[in-house]
This record gives structure tokens, sequence and C-alpha cells, in this order.
């Protein structure tokens, strides 16, 4: 996903870590979003790859092709985001709820969704991949023996300071405590006043916001296109499911073990089998410890 | 009146079904709804709180028809469920468990309030308000989820199967409490299976049997009589 250029042979792991780390930050913001969501659903929202790559088509229109500043464009993008997954919802999924469709049924009208919008974006913007960057690209700062560039240190920044600001709004607003009670019980959510149409639509918002964020940032760094959201939606649910499925801290750890384990991975063997390594990791965690990092036994029946 | 149900018919599964049942609860009293499992009880509550869609009838709550309004809609009316089998927020701290009780409460110094009488009713949730709800004992639940339900200050407290569950010793403390929250003013309507305990505490009582309320009485004669002994009361 990320390519950087090697500094020699010695600093090599260094710059691996490096972009393990980077990457990491990048699934975790996926990884977050789609466990918030998770969390108040309870189905795999594979839409939520769809988001991602939007959040990116959103970034280039407005940077590229309506000049707009990039800062406020940032922020525009992440809005359209979280209103896309807004939309989302309540066109494919509120009228399956009403309906109390099964949970396979969410899933594959998930996949619908992600199918009909990553062709609607293929139809607008083409096949091709585009580019927001412009100018030429700048030497990177060396950093214990790594190269790292402006753009990865606005990602690292950027991501880092989203998941803090969810961790504040989880565990200390009143809104993130009833999304945390609608998690745990959501008819006893329902029972002490807790509208759960709400806590829904704010899970989207904040779930879409982030993959959005992701998208944004990665379209800073390399080309996007139409499928980017495929392998990303994917790297996200295995972050999730080896963090513990459901549990948020458990999300960040899957991110970051799954970014390191796939770029240290190709320290030894060629990088065409980074995939590879992510599934290979998720199959063992499926085979030995199901409920992932910080996930509870429990909720290992509902993957 | 603070709550009558007229005609009401809920179809929930074949066992669960309740057909053309009338009750009544008035200011300050505590009534109990008893009868063996599957007579309809817990679908009668259900549905008096939302939680199921009445096929007929009507549920009228402080003269106003409620009948297939959404739970969260019926708190702000103040008739509020303590669900069988407790549901305490498991994750959440007993604290945080009693803030949600709160929810719909803006005012921060009345929930402070509120939390404080809880704690006053229930002191051993003060000592536990760090602990992490699932990992109370029952009968620490049941308390949890009855004080979550008054953060909400209900004049309707519905009771869904309290003693399930607990502790004979439990049971004993419970149905004390439900007895105090009653004198200090809160009408109580109370789903059990615990049919003599149930009776002991409360002024009048329906008996249900499949379906259909069989008898109603005041809970003091229907402890004495002869056919209600022998079918719940174990002779």
């Amino acid at each position: 996903m990320l390519f950087i250029g090697f500094g020699g042979g010695k600093v090599l792991l260094q710059q691996l870590i490096l972009n393990g780390i980077i990457a990491g930050s990048i699934y975790a913001l996926i990884a977050i979003g789609f466990s918030v969501i998770y969390r108040t659903v309870k189905f795999f929202n594979l839409a939520h790859g769809i988001v991602y790559t939007a959040g990116a088509y959103f970034a280039y229109t407005l940077t590229i092709s309506l000049h707009l500043n990039i800062i406020l464009s940032f922020f525009l993008s992440i809005i359209f985001a979280a209103l896309l997954g807004i939309a989302i919802d309540r066109c494919f999924y509120y009228p399956l709820r009403k309906k109390s469709a099964s949970n396979m049924i969410f899933l594959l009208a998930s996949f619908g969704v992600f199918i009909f919008l990553q062709n609607l974006i293929q139809l607008i913007y083409g096949a091709q991949i585009l580019t927001i960057r412009t100018g030429p690209v700048k030497e990177g700062h060396h950093l214990c023996g790594a190269v790292i560039t402006d753009i990865q240190i606005l990602i690292l920044v950027v991501s880092s300071l989203l998941l803090v600001i969810l961790w504040l709004f989880i565990q200390k607003s009143k809104l993130g405590k009833a999304m945390r009670a609608v998690s745990d019980d959501p008819i006893a959510a329902n029972v002490v006043g807790i509208n759960p149409e709400r806590i829904i639509m704010t899970s989207f918002v904040i779930g879409s916001a982030l993959a959005g964020a992701a998208g944004i940032l990665i379209s800073y760094e390399t080309n996007i296109e139409p499928t980017m959201g495929f392998s990303a939606i994917l790297k996200g649910i295995i972050a999730s499911i080896i963090g513990g499925i459901g549990s948020i801290p458990g999300a960040v750890l899957g991110a970051f073990f799954l970014g390191l384990a796939e770029n240290l991975g190709i320290w030894k063997i060629s990088a065409g089998w980074k995939d590879c390594i992510a599934f290979a990791i998720l199959i063992i965690f499926l085979l030995i410890r199901p409920w992932g990092f910080l996930g509870t036994k429990t909720e290992k029946e509902k993957i | 009146m603070l709550l009558e149900v007229r005609d009401l018919t809920v179809h929930y599964d074949s066992v669960h079904a309740v057909d053309n049942i009338s009750l009544h609860v008035i200011e300050e009293e505590i009534v109990a709804m008893i009868g063996p499992n599957g007579a309809g009880k817990s679908t009668t509550l259900k549905a008096i709180c939302g939680l199921l869609k009445p096929k007929s009838g009507k549920i009228l709550f402080q003269g106003e028809n409620i009948n297939g309004r959404q739970p969260h809609q019926l708190v702000e009316k103040k008739l509020c469920l303590v669900p069988e089998g407790r549901r305490v927020f498991a994750s959440m701290t007993v604290l945080e468990n009693l803030e949600m009780g709160a929810f719909t409460i803006n005012n921060k110094e009345e929930v402070r309030d509120d939390i404080d009488k809880v704690y006053g009713l229930f002191p051993v949730l003060k000592e536990r308000r760090k602990q992490k709800a699932g990992t109370l004992s029952s009968g620490e639940q049941q308390m949890l989820a009855i004080g979550r339900a008054l953060m909400l200050k209900p004049e309707l407290l519905l009771l869904d199967e309290p003693s399930l569950g607990l502790s004979p010793n439990y049971v004993d403390i419970v149905f004390e409490k439900i007895k105090e929250i009653n004198n200090n003013g809160t009408t109580i309507l109370i789903v059990e299976q615990n049919a003599r305990m149930a009776l002991e505490h409360a002024d009048r009582g329906y008996v249900f049997e499949i379906g259909k309320i069989a008898f109603e009485d005041k809970a003091k004669n229907l402890l004495e009589n002869d056919e209600v002994r022998k079918l719940f009361l174990g002779g």
C-alpha cells in the first residue's frame, strides 16, 4: 500500500518498522470506524470500504477539480464522508431494520452497496488512477535511520489525534457512553430512554468520518483508484478480528500488529506477499484465538 | 387511575400470547401479576412498556393511549421498566450504569442528587461504583437495574421477574426495597413467579392462566383463596 525509497540495507529494518506504523495508523482509522459501526448494528458493514474510497475522491474533487484550499477540502471531505455514511444507513439498512432482517441479509446488502457505489465512482471518474500530489516529490526527513516524508508525518499526527478524540468521546461524553450502552445491551438501553436510531446514526457519522479521513490521508500519499476500498475494508476487518471484534482498543492493536507484520514480513520475502501475510494472520487467529487480542469469548460466537 | 389496560391482545409466539385481557393500576399501589410460566404475564408487561406491539386493545397511561409507543418515548412519560434478567450494561461501571439511567435528564446537579438517593437506598452500589457491572453478583445487579430505573423518577415502575435467579437472602432484600420505593410514592406493577412473595408485598394481584386472567382480587384475599393456594402457592 505504501511505498518509500529505502535508505540502504542496514536501515531496512528501521524503515520497515516505520512503514508498518504508518500503514497501521491508516488501518487503525478504518478498523475503528468499522468497529464503532459494528458495535451498534452487529453486522459486518462492507460498504465501509467504499466510504474510504469516497473520502479520497471527495478530496480529489475539492482539491484538484475545484482548487479549494487543502485544509478546507480535508474537513469538507470528512463531512461528506460522514453524510455518505448516514445516507447509506438511511437508504439501505434502515428499511431492512424495519423488517427485522437477519445479519446475513445486512451483510449481502452492504456488499451490494459497496459494488454499486464503486461502480458509480468508476462511472464518474473513470477506472484509471488519479493523483492529488502536485509539484515535485520532496526528500524526506531522516529519523532513527529511516526516512519519513512530510505527508507521512501528517498521517501519523492526524490519525493519532483522531484516535485520541474518539477515545475521549466514547469514554467521557454522554453520547459516547450511550453508544457503549447500546453495544452492551440494546434493549436495556432502549428502556432507559436511549433512542436506538439516534445512536445508530451517531455511529455511522463517526465511523464514516474516520473511514473518510483514512481515504483522504492516503490520497495525499499515493495514487487513488475506484477499487482501492476493497483491500482497505479487508484489512480493516482483519485488524478488527485479530484485535477482538467490537473492541476499540483491540482494533487499534490489531491494526498496528497487521501493519507491522505485513511490512516486516517483506523483509525476507517479496512485497507481493503482503496480502498473503495478512490473510495468514487472520487464519491463524481464527483457528487459535478467534476472539482476538482483547475480545471476550462470548463475542467469538458472533463472528 | 394511573394505568388502564383494556381488551389487550398480543401475539408474541403461540406460548406467550395474551388474549383480550383487562387490568388496571391505581396510584401508589403495588400490583402483582402472578401465574405459571408462559401464562402471558411478561408478555403483558412488555406490551405495556412498548417492547412488544399489541395486536389490539388499549393501554391508557394517565388517560393517554400509549399503545404502540417505543420504550424510549414512554420513559419521558415516567413509565419505566426493570427488564427480566436485569440486563445491566456489563462493560460499564456501576456509576456509568446509573448515569445511563438518567440519559434523558440534562441537569447535571439533578443527576448527581438522584445518584446519591439511589446510593442511599442501595449502599452496596456506592461501594461498588467503580466496578464493572458485569462483575457484580446477580443480587447486586438486580439492585443496580432497579436503581438505574429509579434515576428516571418513574410514576409507574414495571418490574419483570425481579427475584429470578437470586439467592433467598437477596429475594428478601429486593422485596423489602420494592416496598420502600413504593412507600416513597412510586406506583409499582410487578410480574413474579414467586407468587407468595409477590402477594405478601402487593396490594392487589392478577392471576394469569394461559393467556387469560383467571382471578383478580386484593392480594390478601388471593393468599387465602383455596384455588389459588392449591394452584400457585403450593397448598
